[in-house]
């Protein structure tokens, strides 16, 4: 059994994990409120992404850098006080992208400095031992693997829901309200979420058999 | 008596008509939706009704006192709210955590790993951000904080319960794990939104 091919595409795409192979919202189950709650249309999911990453890089950072001198107690504390400092300080950001987002993402901005996808890269690298070097690439592909899932999801609900991309109209024969709402969310997100896995499956597969022809192959 | 009603119909309102899970989807993350057994959800969802509870009884004299002090000097700071909350969370785990550990480490063994996940989690922080922001008084935040832990601890029970049933089926394997808890979750979800029968402001 030759698993070369596995081990090197294992080995490579450590680096971009966070992308698909353990995308924080359709594999990890990370983050899930802002998947199911802010999808509502594209402006509002790229805001949210561009809050997260602004946050969750610094925060990450920090705490491996730091993380393994403080007591655990407090760095739990430290790292969400220091997270929702970073989503206050670049809130005015979003403005920039559409300037009525800021009130329609409503409770979804502060709970950002309480967001899993943080907390679970925090607990990874606060550990004594790892370099920061990973931790910077790792909160980044975290962050673009959130993004990436956030603006699919709200490409579709709000295509589905508004016949709109970016609020401009796009024709389309029907129009699903009911996309809109949080529990066409949780069945949205498991769609998406079952479909990654499947590609995932057949890709390793495909790796697979590319090295392990079966014996009517081989001949 | 005008206080235990109110008091009654925030709780109701919370851990029903908004709870926390269903209608708005915090607190739902992979580690504490697949948590194995009753008596860990039970204990989880235990201390973050207490946090949230504690948390909201401090967070909203601190908002006040905040809001006060924002109006005399004229600032114009946003999500201040947001800022109390958070800070009181923060004090309310540093206190449980080494209150417990110093007067009663019986009790800080068993709940020193899920002390963290409860009292760090996005439904501890939305719940007490939407009470004070409702213009709850303090009975009715401590009513719609400890309705939110309630709901919210009925939620995971609910989900475990379903995902107990979902093992026992043939799922097809792409749907195995977590895209077949989110779509109970979705139909569960629908359920109450056929129950309050609009969807809920942000």
């Amino acid at each position: 059994m030759n698993l070369e091919s596995l081990r090197k595409h294992r080995r490579r795409s450590r680096w971009v994990e966070g992308l698909f192979q353990k995308n924080p919202i359709l594999v990890c189950g990370l983050a899930l409120p802002f998947a199911i709650m802010v999808t509502n249309n594209l402006k509002n999911s790229v805001s949210i992404s561009i809050l997260m990453a602004c946050s969750l890089i610094p925060t990450v950072l920090l705490a491996s850098l730091v993380g393994h001198r403080l007591p655990k107690w407090l760095s739990w504390a430290v790292y969400a006080l220091f997270s929702m400092v970073l989503v206050i300080a670049f809130q005015p950001l979003t403005a920039a992208v559409a300037p009525e987002v800021g009130d329609s993402l409503g409770i979804y901005v502060p709970i950002l400095s309480l967001n899993t996808v943080m907390f679970a890269l925090c607990g990874r690298y606060s550990q004594p031992g790892h370099r920061p070097i990973l931790a910077l690439m790792d909160s980044l592909s975290y962050s673009l693997g959130f993004a990436l899932a956030m603006c699919l999801l709200a490409a579709i609900r709000e295509f589905l829901g508004n016949n709109t991309i970016w609020g401009v109209a796009v024709k389309f024969p029907v129009r699903f309200t009911g996309v809109q709402i949080a529990f066409s969310g949780f069945i949205l997100l498991a769609l998406l979420a079952a479909l990654l896995q499947f590609l995932r499956r057949v890709f390793l597969l495909h790796l697979y058999r590319r090295d392990n022809p079966g014996p009517n192959e081989s001949a | 008596m005008n206080f235990l009603s109110e008091f009654g119909l925030a709780v109701v309102s919370a851990a029903i008509l908004q709870n926390v899970v269903l209608t708005r989807g915090l607190g739902s993350c992979k580690r504490t939706l697949t948590l194995s057994a009753p008596r860990s959800i039970l204990f989880l969802g235990g201390t973050l009704t207490v946090v949230t509870i504690l948390a909201a009884l401090i967070a909203w004299p601190l908002n006040r006192l905040v809001r006060t002090y924002q109006s005399q000097m004229q600032l114009t700071l946003r999500y201040l709210t947001s800022i109390t909350a958070l800070i009181s969370i923060c004090l309310v785990f540093l206190l449980l955590y080494l209150g417990t550990r110093a007067f009663a480490p019986k009790v800080h063994y068993y709940l020193r790993e899920l002390m963290i996940p409860a009292t760090f989690n996005c439904a501890v922080l939305g719940s007490i951000v939407i009470a004070l922001t409702s213009g709850y008084g303090v009975f009715q935040a401590a009513g719609y904080a400890l309705g939110s832990g309630i709901g919210y601890t009925a939620a995971l029970l609910l989900i475990w319960e379903g995902r107990r049933r979902i093992a026992l089926t043939d799922v097809p394997r792409a749907f195995r794990g977590l895209p077949i808890l989110l779509l109970y979750m979705g139909i569960l979800s629908l359920a109450i939104y056929g129950l309050i029968g609009h969807q809920l402001p942000t």
